[in-house]
């Protein structure tokens, strides 16, 4: 019962921290890659200066420059403490309580989506039996995206609480793209599911392995879903809720501090929640496939590369191996959605609502009875 | 622990369920009524039935009522006075009394204490194969007809919310030039725009 109980603990634990790893490394990429793409130099000061004249802190010192210069001490303690000191500003004319209920809506949904999914292949340890996921629910997926259509509370509640028409306009705008955007997520997944005729995302997982990735069987469900997950989270050229051209900030204009901050966290933690998504369900998570042109499998060049650890299915080596492959997948999305995020402009509102619902639902609604009737006439 | 969390929820759900009435703000009402839907999907997930619980906040917490909330925050809504009419407060309390009072007994003998379930088949009847299976045979009328019902629904809507012709004439009749002047500068900024 206390081992149960103790395993469970850490793994909130070590999941959370994954959470706010990914955030943060997103976070970091966002800025200094946005710098890079956009001809300028970023974040390079803070740390970047630090000098000692003890001789044993001089090498610690030497890593404290060399982060400062990458801008990680900016991004990832700077800005957070800056936004503690903050004074939070609470506008007048509105409900105290639903305004700090806004960042916290936009927050909570994400991270408990991240319950149901599965970060690594079981593994044995001290002769434990561990599967990698907090929770083994029946509807795994669809926790997921019932957990996203309760992301849709936070913008409202933020937008309509700043008691402004820019907020309240930022607000409904987000809202209304993340439902109509679900329509075409929704018919995606049951695409998906109708393939591998399962809701649970370590058996998905285990069937890619076993045969094809689910972008070999249909990669159209995969564009579709990597456009509908740039718009459920407002960003790249979606984001019309919080266009700086038109609302000055959106939905979250009357929010300063660790408020602000934490919409900030939501979005990139929905970032990663997508990118694992699309990874568990076309990119066969953690799952490697088999190199033929080299002539060796992927975990026989790991046992040859690293010595002394033998990496064979069900050992605490192989969950490991395979959560940086796993975690490989989700960093080239997001960095994907990144780049993307930066490259293209703006869409116009009009536009946005009709690629939503005049292209990308019939895509999805027809590739859903295709899907079908070739799963009926094969299979 | 199985029981400590249903008091916990029954808790939940009446005291929302009650503020959802009760509060004078509508926003705080709505807030109310996600609390109670939320709070009957941890019900369902308590007996199991993970599948109901899912689609139960998919559907009701994360759609239905954003759409109420949608409409609360479009119009404003300002603090409701609470109006207390004698004949509604006895019409009110008399309804509710006859309803429980029909409804309270049939749930007993269907759902009540005496109805055994096995416990072999509580883990299999809320998963969504079992579902599935019992609605795509033993009771695929009452789901087509359902799904009937739904889309008669869809096109009374539609019907109601579209614009008629002879009332759109009559607005431009009344306001014929305002009208087309907004509408010639909304052509001319979209044309520019495109060009």
């Amino acid at each position: 019962m206390i081992v149960e109980f103790l395993i469970l603990f850490l793994k909130v634990f070590i999941l959370f921290n994954i959470i706010m790893g990914l955030s943060s490394i997103c976070t970091w990429i966002e800025r200094k890659g946005s710098a890079l793409i956009q001809d300028r130099i970023g974040a390079n000061r803070a740390g970047a200066f630090f000098e000692t004249d003890i001789l044993v802190l001089k090498p610690v010192f030497v890593i404290i420059r060399f982060l400062g210069i990458l801008g990680i001490i900016n991004t990832l303690l700077c800005d957070a403490v800056k936004a503690l000191f903050k004074e939070d500003f609470i506008p007048d004319g509105t409900s105290n309580f639903i305004h700090c209920l806004g960042p916290f809506m936009s927050v909570l949904p994400v991270f408990l989506a991240f319950a149901v999914i599965p970060v690594a292949p079981d593994f044995t340890l001290f002769g434990y039996e561990v599967r990698a996921q907090v929770a083994t629910l029946d509807t795994g997926i669809l926790f997921v995206f019932a957990m996203g259509s309760l992301a849709v509370y936070g913008v409202a509640l933020a937008g309509w609480s700043g008691n402004n028409k820019f907020s309240l306009m930022g607000g409904l705008r987000a809202a209304a793209q993340m439902i109509s955007y679900e329509l075409a997520m929704g018919l995606t997944l049951v695409t998906m599911v109708l393939i591998y005729g399962t809701l649970d995302l370590y058996a998905i997982v285990e069937m890619q392995a076993n045969g094809y990735w689910g972008i070999v069987m249909n990669p159209l469900a995969f564009v579709v879903l990597f456009v509908v997950g740039m718009a459920e989270t407002k960003r790249g050229p979606f984001d019309m809720p919080e266009a700086e051209s038109e609302l000055v900030a959106g939905y979250f204009t009357e929010y300063s501090g660790m408020k602000f901050l934490l919409f900030w966290m939501g979005e990139f933690a929905e970032i990663a929640l997508f990118s694992i998504l699309l990874t568990l369900l076309f990119l066969g998570g953690w799952s490697i496939p088999d190199m033929p042109f080299v002539g060796i499998s992927f975990v026989e060049l790991v046992n040859k590369v690293i010595p002394f650890i033998e990496v064979s299915d069900g050992t605490w080596a192989a969950a490991l191996v395979g959560h940086a492959v796993f975690m490989a997948k989700v960093m080239f999305l997001s960095v994907l959605q990144i780049v993307i995020r930066w490259t293209l402009p703006r869409f116009r509102y009009d536009k946005l609502m009709s690629l939503g619902w005049k292209r990308l639902l019939p895509i999805s609604m027809v590739n859903l009875v295709i899907t079908a009737a070739c799963l009926l006439s094969f299979a | 622990m199985e029981l400590v969390f249903f008091y916990i929820l029954s808790f939940l759900i009446l005291s929302s369920a009650l503020a959802v009435i009760l509060l004078p703000n509508p926003i705080h009402s709505t807030l109310s009524l996600i609390v109670t839907l939320v709070s009957v999907a941890g019900m369902f997930a308590l007996m199991e039935a993970h599948f109901l619980a899912t689609v139960q906040v998919i559907v009701y917490a994360g759609a239905v009522v954003v759409l109420v909330l949608f409409v609360v925050m479009l119009l404003n809504a300002k603090n409701e006075e609470i109006q207390r009419k004698p004949v509604a407060i006895f019409f009110s309390t008399l309804s509710a009394v006859v309803l429980f009072s029909i409804m309270f007994p049939l749930f007993n003998e269907q759902f009540g204490p005496s109805r055994q379930i096995n416990p072999a088949d509580k883990q299999i009847q809320g998963t969504a194969t079992a579902l599935g299976d019992l609605l795509y045979t033993q009771f695929t009328f009452p789901f087509e007809v359902a799904s009937l019902l739904i889309m008669a629904a869809l096109v009374g809507a539609v019907m109601v919310g579209r614009s008629r012709r002879e009332d759109i004439d009559h607005l431009l009749a009344d306001t014929e030039g305002e009208i087309q002047s907004v509408v010639n500068t909304d052509n001319t900024e979209i044309q520019s725009e495109s060009a």
